[in-house]
């Protein structure tokens, strides 16, 4: 008697079975009522599974929108704090280099004088 | 009303825009949602993750480089983000496994019976058989092999289809 598992049905019915075996299930299913029977039970279940991918649930909860917008907030502070930050650096480096050129220049007109 | 293509919202929410981070956000917020709330099996947690998703969206949106869609990005995203809550669940507490809600949609109906499979089988056959990753994205995705995918995706369908049929005569007796 021709018999064939679960398993592959299945598979035969996903596409996951190699050219051979599949030729080979889709004699079983012309020949066998019993095999035809599975078949179109395994059909019915597949069908009834990939209609999920057509309908979606609605969040009640759109908390994700408030958490970006701090998300945010929080990024353009920590830019804004390093900006200042870098120009207090730059800042405090501009007064001792110019500091440092004006002692430098007092000391060399000095010495000529 | 104008809608605005997908490519420009992405350049714009990578320059910071929130706005257009939320617009960009919504047209997935329902199947990210669903995605997760089918995996796992209760809706705070699918809201958890739903806003998880986004904040991770925010933050690594300037190194998506478009090699694959956001669709498949974003998808991968919510399976790990499920994954992780799945793992975190595991030692703290476990859904009922019997949840008796008779609906009259055949949608609703599978998601029951979905939700009544172990964890690791229902992340399988949902994204094998509804979502149709391959083998290989599914082992990448829960960490294991596209072998071991298939021992679970096998004993999954089989399960679920003992139920549906199971169900179905239940309903023939009544």
């Amino acid at each position: 008697m021709m018999n064939i598992s679960d398993e592959k049905l299945a598979q035969y019915i996903r596409g996951e079975l190699p050219l051979d075996e599949k030729l080979y299930v889709d004699k079983l299913i012309e020949s066998s009522p019993e095999v035809k029977r599975r078949y179109e039970e395994w059909k019915e279940f597949f069908d009834n599974l990939a209609l999920l991918s057509r309908y979606t649930h609605k969040p009640t909860d759109h908390r994700w929108k408030e958490a970006i917008v701090i998300k945010a907030d929080i990024e353009r502070f920590k830019k804004r704090k390093l900006l200042t930050e870098i120009g207090i650096i730059t800042g405090v480096i501009g007064s001792v280099a110019a500091t440092a050129a004006t002692l430098t220049y007092y000391y060399l007109v000095r010495r000529k004088s | 009303m104008e809608r605005i293509s997908q490519r420009h919202l992405i350049k714009l929410a990578k320059k910071g825009n929130v706005e257009a981070f939320e617009k960009l956000f919504s047209r997935f917020e329902r199947d990210i949602y669903t995605l997760a709330y089918r995996i796992l099996g209760c809706r705070e947690d699918a809201e958890d993750v739903l806003q998880n998703v986004a904040l991770k969206m925010w933050e690594h949106l300037k190194d998506f480089k478009g090699k694959s869609s956001l669709w498949t990005w974003l998808y991968r995203i919510t399976v790990n983000e499920c994954m992780r809550v799945l793992r975190h669940r595991k030692s703290h507490y476990s859904l009922p496994r019997h949840i008796s809600t008779p609906s009259p949609d055949i949608q609703l109906e599978i998601e029951d019976l979905l939700r009544r499979l172990p964890e690791r089988e229902r992340v399988v056959i949902l994204l094998r058989d509804v979502y149709n990753y391959t083998f290989d994205e599914i082992a990448e995705m829960i960490d294991t092999t596209p072998g071991n995918v298939r021992v679970i995706l096998h004993r999954a369908r089989k399960r679920l289809k003992a139920m549906w049929m199971g169900g179905k005569k239940h309903d023939e007796h009544k």
